[in-house]
Order: C-alpha cells, then sequence, then structure tokens
C-alpha cells in the first residue's frame, strides 16, 4: 500500500466523523482537498486537520438533532403558509362545523355565523393580508393570538358541547402550525404568492363557506297553516354543500401548492398534511368509520379525556415527524445523486 | 444568513471567491495568499463556513470536475454574495477609519514653543 492510500484510508475514517449523508454529498470533495493539502509521501493526517475534522464532523452531527438555520425554502413555506392557513381558517370561522359533526342535529348548521364568528374571521384575514404585506411580526403577533383563543375555546367547549373536540382539534392543529410557519417567515424578504392568486383563493373559500347558508331551505306552509322548514330538503342541502368547503378548499390549495417549486411545495405538504389528516381523522371518528372515545361528557382534566385527547393529538403530530423524515430522506438521496452523478 | 457581522474566515472564502470560482483546495491556498499567510483553513473548517454561506444563498455550486479521479466542486459569489461583501467591506473600512482616528487622537500633541530669548527674531534669524 503507498503511502497516499494509507493517508486516504485514514482520512476516510476521520470523514466516519460526519453523518452518512453529508459524508455521501461532500466526502469525496472534502478527501480530495485533505489529501491535497498533506504533506507529500506523509501517512499520517496533520494533527491540526484530524482534530479540525473531528470536532467539525461531531458537531455536525449534534446540528443534525438540533434545528439548524433555516433554508430559504423553508422560510418561502411559511411565507405562503401564513397566506392560505389564514384563509382557510376565515373560511371555517364563518361556517365552523364540517356536517358528519352534527348528526341528526345537522340542520343547525345553517345557523348563521354569530358575530363573534365573523369577528375571527375577519381578523384571521386580517392575518394573512399582514402575511401579504410581509408584516411578519403582526403576522406572528395575531396567529399566536388567534391560535391561543382556539385552545382556550377548545379545552372550555370539550367538556360541554360533545362534539366541539372533534369539530375544533383540527382547527387547533392548523392554527399552531400556521403560527410556527409564520415564525420560520419571520426573516422572509419574498412575496410569497401573487395577490391574484390570493385574493382569488379567499373568494373561492368564502364562497364554499357562505354558500351553504344562503340555500337555507325555504319555509312552506305546515299543517294547520304553521310554517315549517322542509327537513328533506335542507338534509339534502346540507350534505351537497357542507361537503363542499372541505373538498373545495382542499382543491384550490393543491392547486396553490403545485404552482410552487418543488422544495417549497414538499415542505408545504408536510405542513399542510397534518392538518388534513387530522380533519379526516375526526370526521371518520365523528362519522362512526372509527371507533374511537371522544370526550364528549368527561371533564377536561380526567382521565378519559387525556386518553381520547392523546389519539388526537398524536394524529397530527406523528403525521408531521413523518412528513419530516420523509422530506429529510429525499434530499439527502437528492444531494447523493448530485454528488455521484448516478441515478439512484 | 443573518445579518451580523460576518466572521473573518467567511470573509476571507467571500473575498477569494470575488475574484473567480474556486475549488475547495484552490479556497484554502486563496485565503492563506489573501490573509497574508495568517490565516489558514482546515479542511472541516472550511466546508461548515461553505455550508452557512450557501444556505445563507451568499455563494452556489458553479461545475463540477473530476480531476484525476477526486470530485473537485467549483463555487462562486452569487449577487447577493457580492452585495454583503461589499457591506462587510464597507463596515470594516468604516471601523478602521474611526479606531485610525481615534489612535490619532492618543498620540502625545507636540510641545508648544518656549519662551523667546531676547535677542531672536521673530523669523528665527539672528540679531
Amino acid at each position: 500500500m503507498t503511502p497516499e492510500q494509507v493517508l486516504e484510508r485514514r482520512y476516510r475514517r476521520l470523514l466516519a466523523c460526519y453523518p452518512p449523508g453529508y459524508r455521501a454529498a461532500y466526502g469525496e470533495e472534502m478527501l480530495a482537498v485533505a489529501l491535497a493539502a498533506a504533506e507529500p509521501g506523509s501517512r499520517w493526517p496533520d494533527p491540526g486537520e484530524a482534530a479540525d475534522l473531528i470536532v467539525s464532523g461531531v458537531r455536525r452531527r449534534l446540528g443534525s438533532v438540533r434545528p439548524g438555520p433555516i433554508s430559504p425554502a423553508w422560510r418561502d413555506a411559511g411565507a405562503i403558509l401564513t397566506v392560505i392557513g389564514p384563509i382557510v381558517m376565515a373560511a371555517f370561522a364563518v361556517r365552523p362545523l364540517p356536517a358528519p359533526f352534527r348528526g341528526t342535529d345537522g340542520w343547525q348548521l345553517f345557523g348563521a355565523a354569530s358575530f363573534s364568528d365573523i369577528v375571527v374571521a375577519a381578523l384571521w384575514s386580517a392575518v394573512a393580508v399582514a402575511g401579504m404585506l410581509r408584516w411578519r411580526r403582526i403576522a406572528l403577533f395575531g396567529s399566536c393570538a388567534l391560535s391561543a383563543g382556539l385552545i382556550y375555546e377548545l379545552a372550555l367547549g370539550a367538556a360541554t358541547d360533545p362534539y366541539q373536540f372533534g369539530a375544533s382539534e383540527w382547527q387547533v392543529v392548523l392554527a399552531v402550525l400556521i403560527t410556527g410557519a409564520a415564525l420560520i417567515a419571520l426573516k422572509s424578504k419574498h412575496q410569497p404568492i401573487s395577490w391574484l392568486t390570493a385574493t382569488a383563493t379567499a373568494v373561492i373559500a368564502m364562497l364554499l363557506a357562505v354558500l351553504p347558508a344562503l340555500e337555507k331551505a325555504p319555509l312552506r306552509p305546515g299543517i294547520g297553516g304553521t310554517t315549517l322548514f322542509t327537513v328533506d330538503s335542507y338534509m339534502l342541502t346540507q350534505t351537497r354543500l357542507s361537503d363542499a368547503l372541505p373538498a373545495g378548499l382542499a382543491l384550490v390549495l393543491l392547486v396553490v401548492v403545485a404552482r410552487q417549486k418543488a422544495a417549497v411545495r414538499s415542505r408545504l405538504l408536510v405542513v399542510l398534511v397534518p392538518a388534513a389528516a387530522t380533519l379526516a381523522f375526526d370526521l371518520a371518528a365523528y362519522s362512526g368509520i372509527l371507533s374511537i372515545e371522544y370526550p364528549r361528557t368527561y371533564p377536561p382534566l380526567g382521565p378519559g379525556w387525556w386518553q381520547s385527547s392523546a389519539v388526537l393529538v398524536a394524529v397530527p403530530a406523528l403525521c408531521f415527524v413523518a412528513g419530516l423524515a420523509r422530506l429529510a430522506w429525499y434530499e439527502r438521496r437528492l444531494r447523493r445523486q448530485d454528488a455521484t452523478g448516478v441515478p439512484i | 444568513m443573518t445579518d451580523k457581522a460576518l466572521q473573518e474566515p467567511a470573509f476571507l472564502v467571500l473575498t477569494s471567491l470575488a475574484g473567480a470560482p474556486q475549488h475547495g483546495y484552490g479556497l484554502v491556498e486563496d485565503v492563506l495568499r489573501v490573509s497574508d499567510r495568517q490565516v489558514r483553513l482546515h479542511t472541516g473548517t472550511l466546508y461548515a463556513i461553505l455550508d452557512r454561506l450557501r444556505d445563507g444563498g451568499l455563494i452556489e455550486v458553479d461545475r463540477e470536475e473530476i480531476v484525476e479521479s477526486r470530485l473537485r466542486r467549483y463555487y462562486r459569489l452569487t449577487d447577493a454574495g457580492a452585495e454583503r461583501l461589499a457591506a462587510e467591506a464597507v463596515r470594516m473600512q468604516r471601523n478602521a477609519s474611526a479606531a485610525a482616528s481615534r489612535l490619532q487622537q492618543l498620540r502625545p500633541e507636540p510641545r508648544k514653543p518656549g519662551p523667546r530669548r531676547p535677542g531672536l527674531r521673530p523669523e528665527g534669524g539672528m540679531a
């Protein structure tokens, strides 16, 4: 074995201090630099170089555990979510409960939005506008305050209203994700999406939210001259239009997300999927597809409440972690492909 | 990348890349030259700096070459990197001027001329 080969082998051992993904992307390049800088004919790495590689490698490993610097793609994704997330929240504030949550009492769904609902919708809209205007701190403060309000409302309502938890939980998840997005977008200087896209999304969301209320069943003369709601047509309207809000909004969001660059798109999905999964899980649970004991009559801090809540918190948390892990794996694979030039 | 001052090695790497795109070892050599052999970057430190600068959008990969079966990746300065380097150079120049000006104030003032002896002309010529 020549001295160069011995030296290369020793440098490779030192490079093992770096995480595998980083080594795959930069290992060969770093090895070339270290070997070029070595004294000709030497069999051992320079002590300073060796110590530097060990320290930097360990730091990189620790750094991969801690949150690293926020990449521009994450910032852009955060900035976009700070706009489209509040639009979704505003739409559901106007008409808060999707159809399956009310069961046989479904016709109550179309009651007019209360004054406080309209105020909350206006506040979420203001957060979206702040996001568009790049008033990042205001967007962060607004989403923080509204998330806190939702959590408070959920904590109070879950004990008294049997369906409150399932109806609000996914909104709490989305609100928390919006707050996180506003936080990582603080340093973003880009206009996240065009005004046209934001306005179109908001208009479609509001139409989807308001249309069911406009389609209230007509009053018809009933027995003995009394006026009654025509329950059949009411239920039909409810089924058709109330389902249109989540489905229609999901479609609009997919279009907005699909128009972004690949790196931003994948990050947006990491953030949006947990909220969508929670909503789907709640819908399935309330419509009886899944049997889950919801915190209906338990006191907020009772044991049953925590068991059910743990399941509901676990769904978005697991989705988020799985999304992050998948993104990290995919990007590591891309970097490796870039470094070697060999398609994987 | 945050707006706080660049550390010296990062500043020197940007300075080196302002000349032309460079690969890793080229950067080590050029930084040594630019710093008058005062700063020698080790490989681990160099790549930590390159990571930070690239994450901040100040540099980007220019091209890759295989030389003697070894990978060589060339880096170049981005427009944002050039702006940042220029701003940093101005800031350092301003600080250096301030330091020089304060140091000048520290110097002892030249002695005032003592009372003139009689017989000496104001112009300094002999009577």
